[in-house]
Parts: structure tokens; C-alpha cells; sequence
């Protein structure tokens, strides 16, 4: 299943409608529906918020024995890999926090393959999650 | 969507998903209240590092002020999210 959507944090209720539909078809439990729901919101947003293009995001959700793949594409004017986000220290005390950074600490801990390509000023994530079934 | 509803004694009640579209009105109500604070969590059904970014902002705010938040009744998955955050050893989580 593949939807496209305006890249502005107003299209994140569209999106997560979508990833439910797909969710729901696949019968993928609420434990990982949960955790790939998680997943591509903080992609989405780390785009919208930090990307350095326009136009549409675009995200293709498909299932494999085992595993659901998450291709995230957006036009981007130069590369901008999240899968080269510095990486956050959890066990700094709250005092020396900063909010920001945990989405993709979050995405490195929920996926088994997460990789990024950037060609032709497309740029393209793929993540990988395992489910049961 | 969230249902955020402020209770007598400084209970605020959670309900739905605390996600990047809904984290500014979280924010923006959570900043108007003194504390000590007790977030309930029971029917909060999703967070995301937009919603932890509103929790970790109130306890700061508190905490500079002298006083404190605590946070109950999580489900075991948003309990996780805290847990990937380290924010679970660092938070008073009843």
C-alpha cells in the first residue's frame, strides 16, 4: 500500500489512519502495530520538521513472512540520512536532557534494518520490523 | 486524537495519543498548572518522542520550580516508550 501525503505535521492524522487501514488488513498485532505506528510518525515528523525539500512525503507499507518494510520517499534538495542523526545518551540524568533526538533513538531501537538513499534528489528510508506470522 | 482534562488536586487525565499533532495544546495546557502534578495515564493509548518531549518539559518546569510531577497508570506499551527514552529510572512512575 503506498499514500502520499502534504508534507506539514497536519497530514500525520491522514497518515496514521492510513498505516491502521494497512495494519488491520495485514492482522498485525497490537503490540507491533503499536511500535510500527511509532516508527514511521517519527520519521514523518523528523522529515517535516527537519528536511530540507518539498512536496509530498511519500510511504509504502509491505508484508513479508515475519517482518513489515516501511519506504519513506521525499524530494530533497540535498541528502538529509536519519540514519546519521547523532545518537542520544539515555542514561544522562533529566537535568542534562534535551527532548530532542529521541525519535530516531527510537526508530534505531524498534527496527532491524533501517538505511537510507538519496538519488536523483529522491530521498529514500527503508526500515524493516519484525512481527510475528 | 487527545482528551486532556484537568481534575481537582492536580490530576490531569490523558486519554487517546499524545502524538506530534496534539503535543502543542498538551504543552500549552500543561504549562498553565502549578504543581505537584499526577498525570493519569490509564486511557493514554500512544505517545511519541513529541509527547515524552511535553512530559520531559513539564517535569523540567516543575522541578526548576521546586516542586514535582509523577505519572500513573501507564500501559505496558507506553510504559515501553519511557523505558526506550530511559526516562523510566529518571521519572517518578507509579
Amino acid at each position: 500500500m503506498v499514500k502520499a501525503v502534504a508534507r506539514r505535521m497536519e497530514s500525520l492524522v491522514t497518515l496514521v489512519d492510513f498505516v491502521r487501514e494497512f495494519l488491520d488488513a495485514e492482522k498485525v498485532s497490537e503490540e507491533a502495530a503499536f511500535d510500527i505506528d511509532l516508527v514511521i510518525e517519527e520519521l514523518f515528523t523528523n522529515l517535516v520538521r527537519h528536511g530540507r525539500g518539498s512536496g509530498d512525503i511519500e510511504v509504502e507499507l509491505s508484508r513479508a513472512p515475519g517482518e513489515v518494510r516501511i519506504l519513506i520517499r521525499a524530494a530533497e534538495a540535498s541528502p538529509f540520512d536519519p540514519t546519521a542523526a547523532p545518537r542520544v545518551n539515555p542514561n544522562l540524568p533529566m537535568e542534562q536532557r534535551r527532548a530532542g533526538g529521541l525519535g530516531i533513538h527510537f526508530v534505531r531501537q524498534l527496527c532491524s534494518v533501517f538505511r537510507y538513499e538519496w538519488t536523483d534528489g529522491i530521498g529514500t528510508t527503508l526500515v524493516v520490523m519484525g512481527v510475528n506470522g | 486524537m487527545l482528551e486532556l482534562q484537568v481534575d481537582a488536586g492536580g490530576v490531569v487525565r490523558l486519554q487517546g495519543r499524545l502524538d506530534a499533532s496534539e503535543s502543542d495544546r498538551a504543552l500549552e495546557t500543561l504549562q498553565k498548572l502549578a504543581g505537584p502534578l499526577t498525570i493519569e495515564c490509564s486511557g493514554l493509548d500512544y505517545i511519541s518522542s513529541a509527547g515524552i518531549s511535553v512530559i520531559m518539559q513539564t517535569w523540567k518546569r516543575l522541578n526548576g520550580q521546586g516542586s514535582s510531577m509523577k505519572l500513573v497508570g501507564l500501559t505496558p506499551r507506553v510504559r515501553n516508550v519511557f523505558g526506550f527514552a530511559g526516562l523510566d529510572k529518571v521519572l517518578d512512575i507509579e
